[in-house]
């Protein structure tokens, strides 16, 4: 496997998951550097058991949760549920609620346990199995399942506590 | 279980792919300025001896810096049998003994200190958040199993050098030295082997009261790369090496010795190949 073919597949993936973890697209950038530096590292020791895409996760999720415990522990705890101000009534009536919405998801997903978040983001954002979910967080594929459940209701609670 | 899935956006990424691969392309670009850094160290490091020839202070320090820390390794942090030894010839100032062991200490391991220690000159001039502290580790770690390993073969070579030594192993040059610290050798030709077929006719280890006064020094060059210094009595017949180990003697091998101190030539006649000084 190149590196280029592993950067096309990973690319997206491993900056919106980083995205979503850290809440910010700068910080995202850099972390997603670390990553692809890493899989250019390591890529002949990559046997393909599981996917490019499960491996690079692997490894952003290794990358973030280093930087976390080093740089920014408040990342990785769940924070309180916080309404923020309106800053897109300007904006055509469409984009604005998109934007809302978009918003309002990270904001829920920012009041998460790490472990929550990711599990979410693995299986609703990434959409990857149980078992390539399992592969990266090191569980089996019946934990990564109540797991979801668990962190889904909880999202839920949560969302539609802050909308209403 | 609840399966209805949360719809959360897609994120694309929509800077500039070279930004993503920004640090990929800084290690490889890094990666060459240290392997650059790396041979020309080696080089360095196998010119570092010549330092004491160069006129230029700059020149002298930078070559200097491996030897010296090899130096510091063999003799001031392990030591060597050179303390302990008053002789040397050609290639044997770290180890006396053997030349291969002391070539292994003074150009090999110098060699790879050199482009140690200009690798990561290079390391360190290199981008901060690839080239971190916490991967030099790892790159400093390689260097050194790699000096030790040079450093353990030097040693070792040396080891089986002096045991080789003191069982008479291996093919021998002789020189009876004189009390000028000169001396005529022999064992090359015809007539060297005739004596080393005399010197071996007869020898046995054993046990002998030894007669200090009465034993002269027998510089022995085994191989062309092991050297050695016995004493030889010829009048009780026997050779001590350096650790004291006594071997019974040939009587025509202690009359070769013999008609050395007395006449100033070894046996068969005429066949002297080595001055030394």
């Amino acid at each position: 496997m190149k590196f280029a073919a592993a950067y096309e597949q990973c690319r997206d993936s491993v900056y919106g998951y980083l995205t979503y973890m850290t809440r910010d697209k700068t910080l995202a950038e850099d972390l997603s550097q670390e990553v692809f530096l890493r899989m250019f590292l390591h890529l002949d020791k990559f046997r393909g058991e599981a996917s490019v895409r499960t491996w690079g996760l692997r490894i952003a999720r290794n990358v973030f949760l280093s930087y976390a415990k080093k740089k920014q522990p408040v990342l990785l705890e769940e924070k309180e549920w916080e309404e923020v101000p309106d800053g897109s009534r300007s904006q055509p009536e469409e984009e604005a609620l998109k934007k809302e919405k978009a918003g309002e998801i990270h904001r829920c997903l920012m009041c998460l346990s790490e472990q929550e978040r990711t599990i979410l983001l693995l299986r609703d954002f990434e959409e990857l199995s149980y078992e390539e979910i399992g592969r990266i967080m090191g569980f089996t594929p019946e934990v990564v399942k109540s797991r979801i459940y668990r962190a889904r209701q909880k999202f839920r609670r949560i969302y539609e506590g802050g909308t209403n | 279980m609840d399966e209805q899935r949360i719809e959360i956006p897609k994120v694309v990424y929509q800077g500039e792919d070279r930004k993503l691969k920004e640090r990929v392309s800084k290690f490889k670009s890094g990666s060459f300025r240290i392997a650059v850094f790396t041979v020309v160290g080696c080089i360095m490091g196998a010119y570092s001896h010549i330092y004491t020839s160069v006129g230029f202070l700059p020149i002298k320090v930078i070559l200097a810096i491996p030897y010296k820390i090899n130096e510091a390794i063999y003799v001031s942090i392990i030591g060597t049998d050179s303390t302990k030894q008053n002789w040397y010839w050609n290639f044997t100032e770290f180890f006396p003994h053997s030349i291969i062991a002391t070539f292994l200490a003074e150009v090999c391991t110098t060699i790879l200190i050199g482009g140690a220690i200009y690798g990561s000159l290079a390391y360190f001039s290199g981008d901060k958040r690839v080239f971190t502290l916490g991967r030099y580790m790892k790159f400093g770690a390689v260097w050194c199993a790699v000096i030790l390993s040079a450093v353990g073969a030097s040693y070792f070579v040396n080891a089986k050098a002096v045991y080789d030594n003191e069982n008479l192993k291996g093919d021998p040059v002789f020189t009876v030295v004189n009390s000028e610290g000169r001396g005529c050798g022999i064992g090359g030709g015809e007539d060297g082997n005739s004596v080393k077929e005399i010197f071996y006719s007869e020898l046995e280890e054993r046990a002998i009261a030894r007669d200090f006064k009465g034993e002269l020094p027998l510089r022995i060059v085994f191989d062309s790369v092991r050297y050695c210094v016995c004493g030889v009595n010829y009048e009780k017949q026997y050779l001590v090496t350096e650790k004291g180990r006594t071997y019974h003697i040939s009587a025509e091998f202690a009359q070769i010795i013999r008609r050395y101190e007395e006449e100033g030539v070894m046996m068969p006649e005429g066949v002297g190949i080595e001055i030394i000084k």
